[in-house]
């Protein structure tokens, strides 16, 4: 368990340095219609730990983990202060316990684009630069 | 209680007796409720304290169960999932123990129904669990999958609400018995406190009515035995006696002291009854003559205060008139002698009135020979000396008018004659017999008659000398003793004098009553040396004057013989 450990950390540095080498950064999106333009760092925080569920206008928020390399690590450690495996072993420690079932996951930038089109309420991050006119981005603000 | 109770060794033994049962009562009470305490303790001890346990045991026992089907779950380590899955069989035993424990409970709030749904609810999750998480399967879980895990956590949740609902009430159940056995103690001291107090009073309540009835009664009665007896009152016999009452002993005892006694001696009482009502004045001194005891009858014979007379010098109480019989060296001397009889005392009351007393005293000595004081009576003699006085007077004067009779003249003088004789002087007898007095007897009264012979009395006593002797020869007759004359003619003259005073008019009543008188003159030595010379001579002179007619005076020496 160490090992993997270690090797996934070691791995997740590795493609952090690349992406910052790379100027590549994530950004937050939602469907056109979600009623929310911007959220704080805090609120980001809590919606992807699943402690908060819902849009102010009472309606459930679905959270897309984007598994796509060049983001998921960026945003699980600028915003949750979590590496990936840690994030992962959130949830299943939630799903374990029977709090929740574990977010919906997506591969890439163009799945999350693709189910925040027909999911309204989801909430996802991909890389700004394939951001398009599809979704709407949502500015963090601290 | 009457069989044994009479003397004051049982007496006291059935005081102690009964304050030793209240201790036996008291002492056996507290034991009870210490087994009491005991046995409660061990209940806790015994039943319900491991039984609080096993409720925290069996929550235990689930955490490790879940932390391992957790730990399998995040790891997807199969052998992790076995191992928990082991666990299973525990703790149905744990959940049978207490539902074997619930069967055989009363006092349990657990319900046998609700552990059993438990068990139930648990062999479901414990299966379920089994299924589940022997493939944990790490990555890409179906959504149902993912449904049937959480359903499976909340299950877990849920059992371990359940698990510690029934270690709460394990507690709880616990807690309420520690409660219960805390009250029940409380209450047991309460009670026993209570008990305590209650013995002790009691036991101090019965003991002092027993010391009273059996001790303090029959000593008060002594006492008040006592108390009559020091008063000088009848002492009252005591109630019959056992054998063995001691009190009644001594009551009896002190009683027919008394009633001895009362035989045998006087009370001061008596005593003093006697001295307050004796005629006398007594008086008892001490050894230095100061003042002991003094009779009532001395306080109102001296007109002093009984406290003013205690502790004063017997002294006081005299005058020492110059023919006293009485004399400090007297009184001194009774303690010598032993006693002295009868003397005559001039006594000084307080006022200073001054009174004769017959004084007799005596010494008091006690059985060691000591001479403890001296007994002084006081009689007032003052009836006795006017008395005395009064017969005196009766023998030597004329009860009429006062002047010397007949006995006194004679020793007047026989006085005069010897005295003249050695002093060679002139002496004079003048006779005298009142004229003209029967008929005044006669028709006036005797009353009328004593009267004017006291006025004769007095006119005699008034022309004659102080060393001249007026005296009533008896009748109307009196004698003149002329004392010491310069001459023999002097008597004549005195004759004249008397002569002319008697014959002035006697005012008695309104009525003048005129007398003359005869006398008779005799002269010592001239007409006798002797007493019956004298006096027959101025009678046969006075015999002449009156058939000289009256109202005149004859000289013895003019006496014819023939």
């Amino acid at each position: 368990m160490q090992k993997s450990t270690v090797l996934i950390v070691s791995f997740l540095l590795l493609l952090t340095t690349c992406l910052v080498a790379s100027g590549k950064e994530y950004v937050l999106v939602c469907h056109k219609e979600c009623p929310v333009d911007q959220l704080t760092h805090r609120e980001v925080e809590r919606i992807f730990l699943g402690k908060m569920r819902k849009w102010p206008d009472g309606s459930g928020i679905e959270i897309v983990v984007n598994s796509n390399e060049e983001v998921h690590a960026l945003f699980t450690r600028d915003m949750l202060n979590k590496s990936p495996s840690q994030f992962s072993n959130y949830w299943r420690r939630i799903l374990f316990s029977g709090k929740n079932i574990l977010p919906v996951n997506v591969k890439s930038d163009v799945d999350a684009q693709s189910y925040l089109l027909e999911h309204t309420n989801a909430l996802s991050y991909i890389n700004v630069t394939n951001l398009n006119s599809t979704v709407k981005k949502i500015l963090v603000v601290e | 209680m009457n069989f044994s109770t009479s003397s004051i060794r049982s007496k006291i033994w059935l005081c102690v007796l009964i304050a030793l049962i209240g201790f036996l009562v008291a002492t056996m009470s507290s034991f009870y409720a210490n087994i009491k305490q005991y046995q409660n303790l061990s209940q806790l001890q015994k039943e319900y304290y491991p039984l609080a346990s096993l409720g925290l045991q069996l929550m235990n026992t689930l955490e490790l169960q879940t932390e391992g089907y957790e730990d399998a779950f995040m790891i997807g380590e199969q052998s992790l999932a076995v191992e928990a899955n082991e666990i299973k069989g525990k703790i149905l035993a744990l959940i049978d123990n207490i539902l074997n424990f619930v069967r055989n409970s009363s006092s349990c709030p657990l319900r046998e129904k609700d552990i059993m749904a438990i068990r139930q609810e648990y062999l479901t999750f414990a299966t379920l669990a089994e299924k589940i998480y022997s493939h944990p399967g790490i990555e890409n879980l179906s959504r149902d999958k993912q449904k049937e895990i959480r359903e499976l956590g909340l299950m877990q949740g849920a059992l371990m609400q359940g698990f510690k609902s029934i270690s709460d009430q394990l507690d709880n159940s616990l807690i309420g018995q520690i409660e219960k056995t805390k009250k029940k103690s409380l209450s047991t001291m309460v009670l026993l406190g209570s008990l305590f107090i209650t013995a002790f009073l009691l036991v101090g309540l019965i003991v002092d009515r027993v010391a009273s009835r059996l001790l303090v009664t029959p000593l008060s009665r002594i006492r008040d035995n006592i108390k009559r007896f020091s008063l000088g009152q009848n002492t009252i016999q005591p109630p019959a006696i056992e054998d063995s009452d001691e009190i009644g002993h001594l009551a009896m005892a002190f009683w027919e002291m008394t009633e001895d006694l009362k035989i045998t001696t006087v009370s001061k009482r008596y005593v003093d009854n006697i001295i307050r009502n004796m005629s006398g004045a007594l008086i008892v001194l001490k050894p230095d003559m100061t003042i002991q005891t003094v009779s009532q009858q001395t306080v109102e014979l001296f007109s002093y205060t009984e406290e003013e007379l205690l502790g004063l010098h017997m002294d006081v109480l005299f005058s020492h008139g110059d023919d006293d019989e009485i004399s400090a060296d007297k009184i001194a001397s009774i303690v010598v002698d032993g006693a002295v009889k009868t003397l005559e005392a001039t006594c000084r009351t307080r006022e200073g009135h001054v009174f004769p007393a017959h004084f007799s005293g005596s010494s008091m000595y006690n059985e060691a020979g000591e001479l403890q004081g001296i007994i002084c009576v006081f009689n007032d003699i003052t009836e006795l000396k006017n008395a005395e006085k009064k017969l005196t007077e009766m023998a030597h004067y004329d009860t009429l008018t006062g002047l010397a009779n007949r006995n006194l003249f004679f020793q007047s003088l026989d006085h005069a004659i010897l005295d003249a004789k050695r002093h060679n002087r002139i002496l004079a007898l003048l006779y005298l017999d009142l004229d003209k007095f029967k008929p005044i007897n006669d028709r006036w009264s005797h009353d009328i008659g004593d009267l004017v012979l006291q006025e004769i009395g007095k006119r005699l006593e008034e022309l004659t000398r102080a060393d001249d002797t007026v005296a009533r020869m008896g009748g109307d007759e009196f004698i003149v003793l002329l004392n010491s004359l310069n001459e023999a003619g002097d008597a004549e003259r005195i004759a004249e004098k008397i002569i002319g005073k008697i014959a002035e008019p006697i005012q008695i009543n309104k009525y003048s009553h005129i007398l003359g008188v005869s006398v008779g003159i005799s002269i010592f030595p001239a007409n006798g040396d002797s007493m019956e010379d004298l006096i027959v001579q101025a009678d046969m002179a006075m015999y002449q004057a009156k058939k000289n007619g009256g109202s005149c005076l004859f000289n013895a020496k003019n006496l014819n013989y023939s």
